[in-house]
């Protein structure tokens, strides 16, 4: 099989199994929808892995023209670079396992089926997103997960408690994501306009023939692509809407709202880093929301009481982080947090998901407690999952996280010193939760406490190869200090064919200091761990109660009141503007103008109806008058105007 | 040239007579309720256009003038057969022949 | 005109059937034929010749039956033929419409 054949195949294989489970799957037997839409993901994660394997230079497939116009065609182009294919490892692989924990997560549903033909979409459009070589296909596959995250967000919308919270969250974040989109759209317009073309690799091309020609241009796309990336990666000001999403199940946060489709904001910019380089402004204004957002995201989480609240403001956190890589122009080490960040972030994800089905769906951190010997194995790799976050020596976060602060140091010591303050506040958030949930004593009452068990094999694979990535996952991009020729393995491999990435200078700093901020983080992690268990351990400190706080725990656990600001700022004047139009322009205007001309018509309509009297000899009359009246009118016509 | 100043001359007449012609029947048209008249007097209307085109065909020389009066009179002699059998169902149903009969469809 | 004979002696008129006519209706009717009349003279006064002096194509051959009869049956055969079948429709017609209605089957 072709090269192209596979990919094409790789692309389409999810999207087989989404027809088959939606047209087919409420008659198939549970096993063998979730194992359907299980092994096809996982077939793709094979092909991707062969692809990987063969990779040597950038490979377009033309698959059909969309349409054609006067000086631009719209084509569905797939694209295999490493870039590409790197994106395509992680959502396949990672995606493959979250199914497989789905199988076990959701076997007590009712929409079995429906959860796992949108799991198989998310992962279709997600491959569009990434593949797509052009940003044409790229939107299809934006919009494609923007849905397929609407739909499992508000998965249990008829759920008797918590139904319209669910469809509010899963609107919020639809409304919240067409703000960014929108930025794509005007991105793609002015491309279409200054360029002709959407392909990346042209574009790219001609920037590099003659950079000076777009540098004005490339402020405005590279704004606009930006708001698109803050509203699907959650940055600052469109971020709200992932705290939110995670009411739906909890696979669904794992894969769509941590690992793959949040990610999706940095896969652009990477994606389109040409243009980012032409355009020194959109970076720093990344670099300012990006810390703006995780220290802000790290803040609220410190007080969080929903487990999952704590790790969806966690990944807020943790994308600002990227894009403060990003606004640093450190694209691939961007890339190489979005990877460890995606499997420790899933294995956190799917081990509160564990949690949480132990608990019988509760959710609040203080009714946990004393987890860690009831279940054993969710215990462990929730463990390294929280350490390899909190930044703890030599595990994957380590060192990506260790990669950003490098570049921040040498960018300028001020944003270093900021992001140590976010980086600090993580490992505290991170500690907390880790020790309330699996700590001290069982607070949920002993009528739960029977019901806690450890979940079933479906459940715990998935959890320990996450684990297990998360451990080693820094060996991809191991600094320079240890292995001169090994290091940086994973940013010379994206280098190689990514178009664009090759012609940025990464700097490298010298060993010392490399070890030395090395040092640095390993301490903070290493302290904060060591205070985290003598307040909650020691000390048996437990989640205040709301009327216990002190001010800044007050603001950290009602989310620095964003929600209500956007809400006084935007939300109420729109509304107040619609009840207005509505109750006065509706009624007076529109009413009052419409029924007037309909009476008017109506009036009309019954004089002019009475001309049809029914009487032969008086049409004949009128037809004999007109016959008159027009001969009459060019007989006058043709004497007195000739 | 005397001779063809009298042609022209009597081509007034032959106007004259099929206006006279088509305005009696207009005319007749527009005062008679009896159906029978009526179709009668289309006729008669149709026969004032034949006979002006039979007046000009003779006036300029060119025969398809008459061809068509044929085509004209084959048209006619259709519509008369068709509207007289319409009118005999009328007759028929009502046992009238006024063509205020045929007001049902006012509005 | 032989069929409106025809008619006539088949429905058997006489003077009670002969509809009223208003007299506003004739007035009407005679002043706008009048006005036609006018009209129409008015319309076609360019082509009146008296005084003109115009002269005349001669072709004498042009209205002899022979003649026409050759213009019939070469250039305007089509139209000839389609007019019997224009025929033929309209004979059908008036049968099946003149039918007396207990021989039309339902």
């Amino acid at each position: 099989m072709g090269k192209d054949l596979l990919l094409l195949t790789l692309i389409s294989l999810p999207l087989i199994g989404a027809a088959i489970n939606g047209i087919l799957g409420k008659k198939l037997p549970k096993l063998v929808v979730g194992s359907l839409a299980t092994v096809l993901v996982f077939v793709s994660f094979l092909l991707g892995l062969t692809l990987f394997v063969g990779l040597d230079k950038t490979m377009i497939v033309h698959l059909f023209q969309v349409a054609k116009f006067d000086d631009f065609t719209l084509d569905a182009n797939f694209q295999l670079d490493s870039l590409s294919i790197w994106m395509t490892l992680i959502i396949t692989g990672i995606g493959s396992l979250i199914h497989l924990f789905s199988m076990g997560y959701m076997s007590h549903d009712e929409g079995y089926h429906k959860f796992f033909t949108y799991l198989n979409l998310f992962i279709f459009s997600m491959l569009l997103l990434v593949l797509g070589s052009n940003y044409f296909v790229l939107f299809f596959g934006w919009e494609g997960v923007g849905i397929c995250s609407y739909l499992l967000i508000g998965f249990h919308y008829n759920d008797a408690e918590k139904g319209l919270a669910n469809s509010l969250a899963a609107r919020k974040a639809f409304i919240m994501n067409r703000i960014g989109d929108a930025g794509l759209l005007f991105a793609l317009f002015m491309m279409l306009n200054k360029f002709h073309t959407l392909e990346f690799v042209e574009i790219g091309k001609m920037i590099t023939a003659s950079p000076e020609l777009y540098t004005g241009i490339a402020g405005a796309i590279t704004l606009c692509l930006f708001l698109a990336a803050t509203g699907k990666s959650a940055q600052i000001p469109l971020f709200t809407w992932l705290p939110d999403a995670m009411a739906g199940p909890t696979p669904v946060s794992a894969l769509i709202h941590a690992a793959t489709m949040v990610t999706a904001g940095i896969y652009l910019t990477v994606r389109s880093n040409f243009l980012f380089e032409l355009a020194p402004t959109t970076k720093d204004i990344i670099l300012v929301i990006g810390i703006a957002t995780t220290v802000v995201a790290a803040f609220i989480a410190m007080r969080q009481n929903d487990i999952k609240k704590v790790l969806a403001y966690s990944t807020v956190s943790q994308l600002g982080l990227m894009f403060v890589a990003l606004g640093m122009g450190a694209y691939t080490v961007a890339l190489f947090h979005v990877t460890t960040h995606a499997f420790f972030k899933a294995l956190l994800f799917l081990g509160s998901g564990s949690v949480i089905h132990a608990m019988s769906d509760e959710q609040d951190i203080r009714k946990m407690g004393g987890l860690s010997k009831l279940t054993p194995i969710t215990h462990i790799t929730f463990l390294i999952g929280t350490l390899a976050i909190a930044g703890f020596p030599f595990l994957s976060g380590f060192f990506s996280k260790d990669e950003i602060l490098a570049h921040a140091w040498m960018s300028s010591p001020l944003v270093y010193g900021i992001l140590m303050v976010a980086v600090t506040m993580t490992a505290i958030y991170m500690f907390r939760l880790y020790f309330l949930v699996f700590h001290g004593s069982f607070r949920g009452g002993e009528k739960l406490k029977s019901h806690v068990h450890e979940s079933g094999l479906s459940m715990t694979i998935p959890l320990m190869v996450l684990a297990v990535l998360s451990v080693f996952g820094g060996i991809l991009n191991l600094p320079g200090i240890v292995f001169h020729d090994a290091g940086h393995w994973m940013s010379h491999f994206l280098e190689s064919t990514t178009y664009g990435l090759n012609q940025i200078e990464t700097e490298h700093m010298d060993g010392n200091q490399s070890i030395i901020l090395m040092c640095i983080a390993s301490a903070v992690a290493l302290t904060v761990l060591a205070w985290a268990y003598i307040t909650y351990v020691k000390k048996q400190a437990v989640a205040k109660e709301d009327a216990d706080m002190s001010a800044w725990e007050k603001l950290s656990s009602n989310k620095l009141y964003i929600d209500e600001i956007y809400q006084t700022v935007f939300v109420q004047p729109i509304l107040w503007l619609s009840t207005t139009l509505a109750k006065q322009f509706e009624e007076r205007v529109l009413n009052n103008g419409i029924f007037r001309l309909t009476s008017a018509i109506e009036a009309s309509g019954n004089y002019t109806r009475k001309w049809q009297s029914g009487f032969l000899a008086s049409y004949l009359f009128w037809m004999v008058m007109s016959i008159i009246g027009f001969i009459s009118y060019y007989i006058i016509k043709s004497t007195f105007w000739n | 040239m005397e001779q063809l100043n009298n042609i022209g001359a009597s081509l007034d007449f032959y106007i004259f007579v099929s206006i006279a012609l088509f305005s009696i029947g207009a005319i007749g048209v527009l005062t008679r309720k009896n159906m029978i008249v009526l179709l009668m007097c289309i006729e008669l209307m149709l026969n004032a256009v034949n006979l002006l085109l039979v007046t000009f065909s003779t006036f300029f020389g060119n025969g398809e003038a008459q061809i068509f009066v044929f085509f004209i009179i084959v048209v006619a002699a259709a519509e008369a057969t068709i509207g007289l059998s319409i009118l005999i169902m009328a007759y028929r149903n009502s046992k009238s022949i006024d063509i205020e009969m045929f007001n049902k469809l006012n509005g | 005109m032989v069929l409106f004979l025809f008619v006539l002696m088949l429905l058997n008129l006489n003077n009670e059937m002969e509809p009223e006519t208003s007299r506003i209706g004739v007035i009407s009717a005679l002043v706008a034929g009048g006005t036609l009349f006018l009209v129409l003279i008015t319309a076609l006064r360019d082509s009146f010749q008296y005084g003109k002096g115009y002269t005349m194509v001669k072709v004498p051959e042009a209205g002899l039956v022979e003649n026409l009869g050759k213009l019939l049956f070469s250039k305007y055969l089509v139209p000839f033929e389609i007019s019997s079948i224009l025929f033929i429709a309209a004979m059908v017609g008036a049968v099946l419409l003149a039918k007396r209605e207990k021989q039309v089957i339902d």
